[in-house]
């Protein structure tokens, strides 16, 4: 009997398992189902959380309010900076001729209504699907332009999105000021810490702690430019070869609520 | 007249298994998904889908499987209808072994939900280790972190359901 059930369960699990595409009708109806139960629990987990905040973590949010404070100020005067510089480079691009950098998204906002629940993946899924023009495939990010996954499947009204912390993601990177290709790597083991590999370094790459990894554009899938995430720690074989790096996502995946699916691109370089 | 068609105790008792049910996935979903312990989390349905075949018989195992199945798929957000084939199979296997071979003892009970926890997890790590090729070491130290984890909950799990069970419907 245990063997039948292993046999059963193994053999049909493994025939949809891990699918990417169009749900199953199955699967839409009980997601259709279950949305709005869904929806209402994330409203009310919310709306905890958002008591929870203002009761214990006023101190914190005063705090991070004053560091902001200067953040922005900094930031205020780079742009400044900028600002100048970018004036600076039109005048150059006119002299010679150049075509202006460009690059133009089409966004849907979305809520994520659920957060898998399991050791084995990282999936989130956000309450807008095909009916929004949505398809499997297209880029997800957060409002700061972080790189948070990949639609992989969807209904009306949902669709999941493979984290960029998931084993299974692979995006193509520049690493340094190079602007070396490389690819982040989902890794079981560094899932669980909700971070990624960065591997497949061409020979010429270097790669630093807090070097930031933006995606590469090459495959067409992602846009290039997105913030994937900051190099961690780098690891080194015995003669001193760069053999993995692992990487903290650029986006806080555990505090996301709102994400932006890219559902087309155009971009000039 | 046509209530008297109406098995209103198995209504009543339907109810008070799918309101368990729920209550089960409140626990997974809300409780248990918060606590990692070595960055692991306990997985303990296959216990709940057992615990009703365990003691209403191998019908109902499957149909209350079924339900927690899907409900179960669909919270853990992936692309599979695992836990909906998986679940009704393990509270058929149950309901039939204690009709024909075992008590209805605790003993007996540890034995099926400790198996169906772990082929649960062999299942979940099954499609991780061929398809995403991980690293076995880690992705059975996950699955045997996961079987240990929820093992302790199959004691609330079998009071539960006995007590369920013994509940007089009849008024």
């Amino acid at each position: 009997m245990l063997a039948l059930i292993l046999a059963v369960a193994l053999l049909s699990g493994l025939a949809i398992s891990r699918s990417e595409g169009e749900a199953t009708t199955l699967k839409d109806a009980s997601m259709s189902l279950s949305l709005p139960a869904k929806q209402a629990s994330h409203g009310i987990v919310g709306w905890l959380e958002g008591i929870y905040s203002y009761m214990f973590k006023y101190d914190k949010l005063v705090e991070e309010n004053e560091s902001l404070k200067v953040e922005l100020a900094e930031t205020r005067r780079a742009l400044r900076e900028a600002e100048a510089a970018n004036a600076e480079n039109e005048r150059f691009r006119e002299l010679l001729n150049l075509r202006s950098k460009f690059s133009s998204f089409v966004f849907e906002s979305a809520f994520i209504i659920d957060r898998g629940n399991t050791n084995w993946s990282r999936i989130i899924t956000i309450n807008k699907g095909e009916e929004s023009g949505i398809e499997v495939g297209d880029c997800v990010i957060d409002s700061c332009y972080n790189l948070v996954g990949q639609v992989v499947e969807l209904g009306t009204g949902w669709a999941d999105v493979r984290s960029i912390v998931d084993a299974d993601i692979r995006v193509g990177v520049q690493v340094g000021e190079g602007g070396n290709a490389a690819m982040v790597e989902g890794d079981f083991a560094l899932m669980q810490k909700d971070r990624v590999k960065l591997s497949r370094f061409t020979d010429e790459t270097q790669v630093l702690e807090q070097d930031i990894l933006l995606t590469s554009g090459k495959g067409g899938l992602f846009p290039s430019g997105l913030t994937v995430g900051v190099v961690e720690s780098v690891h080194t074989e015995a003669g001193g070869q760069v053999e993995y790096a692992v990487v903290a996502p650029g986006c806080e995946l555990g505090a996301l609520t709102e994400v932006f699916v890219i559902k087309d691109f155009s971009i000039v370089e | 007249m046509l209530l008297d068609l109406i098995n209103l105790q198995k209504v009543r008792r339907a109810f008070v298994y799918f309101g368990f049910i729920l209550a089960a996935l409140l626990v997974q979903n809300s409780i248990l998904d918060k606590i990692e312990i070595l960055g692991v989390k306990a997985m303990f349905l296959p216990a709940v889908a057992a615990v009703i075949g365990f003691f209403e018989g191998g019908v109902w195992g499957v149909v209350f499987g079924l339900v927690l199945g899907l409900f179960c798929d669909i919270g853990m957000g992936e692309s599979t209808v695992l836990f909906t084939v998986f679940m009704p199979l393990i509270g058929f296997a149950a309901g039939v072994l204690t009709t024909f071979f075992l008590t209805k003892r605790l003993f007996a009970f540890f034995i099926i939900s400790f198996t169906a926890i772990i082929i649960g997890a062999f299942l979940q790590l099954f499609g991780v280790l061929v398809i995403s090729g991980a690293d076995p070491v880690r992705v059975l130290l996950t699955g045997g972190l996961q079987v240990l984890w929820s093992t302790p909950m199959i004691f609330p799990v079998y009071y539960s359901g006995k007590r369920l069970s013994e509940l007089d419907l009849s008024k």
